[in-house]
């Protein structure tokens, strides 16, 4: 399954850079996190705790010097395969910096940024991609359950907290495919607002990742008009939100948790400090939003829980 | 003695009808092959234009649009049915190389249509809506124009190779006879 995962982005890459990794260590690629691709440099392969240049006989090198560089042509060529020759059709995809291919990889893009109104408009001139490799990790939130399912059997408001690249997002989904599928639990109806298309990668009205059977997707859509639009009109009894931290998004979560419906939600943070610096989710915390808290960090790979804590603070 | 005349006359009618199909079928085919190229030409444009609504309006994707436009191309639709089964294979080749791989492959095309239908394939899928369109835009002005000469060519040279046809054929039997 995980190597099926990697050779899904295959034909959005260029013939020879696909030759190259059909020609590399397939174990050690079934294990791929990102692929980073620049001018003038070799493909950067990074897995969960290395990285490594792919040279012309897919062997991996650790000196750049070593690999064999990607051309401007070849570059501008994964652009136009990662947009299916649509350039015109994923201007919204490129102000928000990335695409989202099948599978719920993603395609990050930077470039030069054409601003319109001090708005980014577009990004043109394509100088670096990173593909993220997304691989949905079943039973990833079932040691965890016990926490944060109240006696009821109903979900506590919830906060995952986690650096980047801690594994958030993959227990966020894990969460909302087991709550919405009733995988041990109370089957909930859930409706998740993706406002950077990560959760569920929705392409073409899709989910392209499982969120399970009960979940409703607003894709793109700012997490605090998403909140406000599901509380209205999908009656959910769970709304999930992805990296919350704007002043907007904590006035509606404050009116989802007061209209009774169930939150789940992930920050960025690495600690109790981090999160109490930062004012929104520092205000969240004071006001009670969330009972239940839980710290994830890369110390035995990502998605290793740190603490589960309510929202005092205090063990449970 | 007679028979054998008669069999020879027979024989003679035969032949000249044979020469004067023959050189008539000649000058319909030149003339209807002037009319296929128009035709051809006529459903580009309209298949262009289909494309470039799809872009516009829908935005849809470049294979789906190519599919859809293929069904407005009448003629021409083979070219852009092609061009989204090659997108379609998913074999790392751009919409631009597929374009130019179909029209290589096209080997009914005239030289001058095939240079002026490749110009599509430099900048296909390649920019935004309003630069894809621009470029779109100009090649449809110049597959206009060369659709209204070809059209004009059937309607002069069209109807000289038709005549030319069955008048040559007729100076031939008459000749023979």
């Amino acid at each position: 399954m995980a190597d099926l995962a990697y050779k899904q982005i295959l034909t959005y890459l260029p013939a020879d850079l696909r030759e190259m990794l059909r020609r590399a260590d397939q174990e050690q690629l079934a294990q791929l996190e990102e692929l980073r691709l620049k001018p003038l440099t070799p493909p950067l392969c990074r897995f969960s705790n290395n990285e490594a240049f792919l040279a012309w006989d897919g062997s991996l090198v650790a000196h750049p010097q070593d690999g064999q560089a990607l051309s401007i042509s070849e570059l501008h060529k994964t652009v136009m395969l990662l947009s299916d020759s649509s350039f015109y059709a994923i201007e919204e995809e490129l102000r928000r910096g990335y695409i989202t291919l099948p599978g719920g990889h993603r395609a990050g893009l930077c470039g030069r940024a054409v601003l319109s109104h001090g708005e980014i408009k577009n990004l043109k001139e394509i100088s670096a991609i990173n593909i993220r490799i997304a691989r949905p990790v079943n039973g990833l939130a079932a040691p965890l359950l016990p926490y944060l399912l109240d006696p009821s059997g109903r979900l506590y408001h919830t906060l995952i907290v986690s650096e980047p690249r801690g594994g958030k997002t993959t227990l966020l989904r894990d969460l909302i495919r087991t709550i919405s599928d009733g995988d041990n639990t109370i089957p909930m109806r859930v409706g998740i607002v993706d406002e950077r298309s990560e959760l569920a990668a929705m392409r073409g009205g899709i989910p392209q990742l499982p969120i399970g059977i009960r979940s409703d997707v607003l894709d793109g859509c700012p997490k605090a008009e998403g909140i406000n639009m599901l509380l209205r009109s999908m009656g959910p009894e769970v709304i999930v939100c992805d990296e919350i931290g704007r002043e907007e998004d904590a006035a509606a979560i404050m009116e989802a948790v007061n209209g009774g419906v169930r939150m789940l939600c992930s920050a960025h943070g690495a600690s109790k400090e981090d999160l109490l610096s930062r004012p929104v989710l520092s205000e969240l915390l004071q006001q009670k939003a969330f009972d239940r808290i839980v710290l994830l960090s890369r110390r035995e790979g990502p998605g290793t829980v740190e603490w589960v804590k309510n929202g005092s603070f205090l063990p449970c | 003695m007679g028979q054998k005349r008669f069999l020879l006359a027979m024989l003679k009618l035969i032949g000249a009808i044979c020469i004067f199909v023959a050189c008539a079928f000649a000058g319909w085919h030149q003339a209807s092959s002037l009319e296929k190229r128009r035709r051809f030409l006529q459903g580009a444009h309209q298949g262009l234009l289909a494309l470039m609504r799809e872009i516009d309006y829908s935005a849809s994707p470049m294979q789906q649009a190519l599919s859809v436009s293929a069904e407005m191309a009448g003629s021409a639709g083979q070219l852009f049915q092609q061009t989204a089964e090659r997108l379609a294979a998913g074999d790392g080749c751009t919409a631009g190389e597929a374009w130019q791989e179909t029209l290589d492959q096209a080997a009914d095309l005239q030289p001058e249509d095939r240079m002026l239908l490749s110009l599509a394939a430099e900048g296909l899928g390649t920019s935004d809506a309003t630069n894809q369109l621009k470029s779109l835009e100009l090649l449809r002005l110049r597959l206009e124009k060369a659709e209204a000469d070809a059209a004009a060519e059937v309607a002069k040279t069209g109807k000289i190779w038709k005549t030319m046809g069955w008048g040559c054929g007729a100076v031939l039997v008459l000749l023979l006879l």
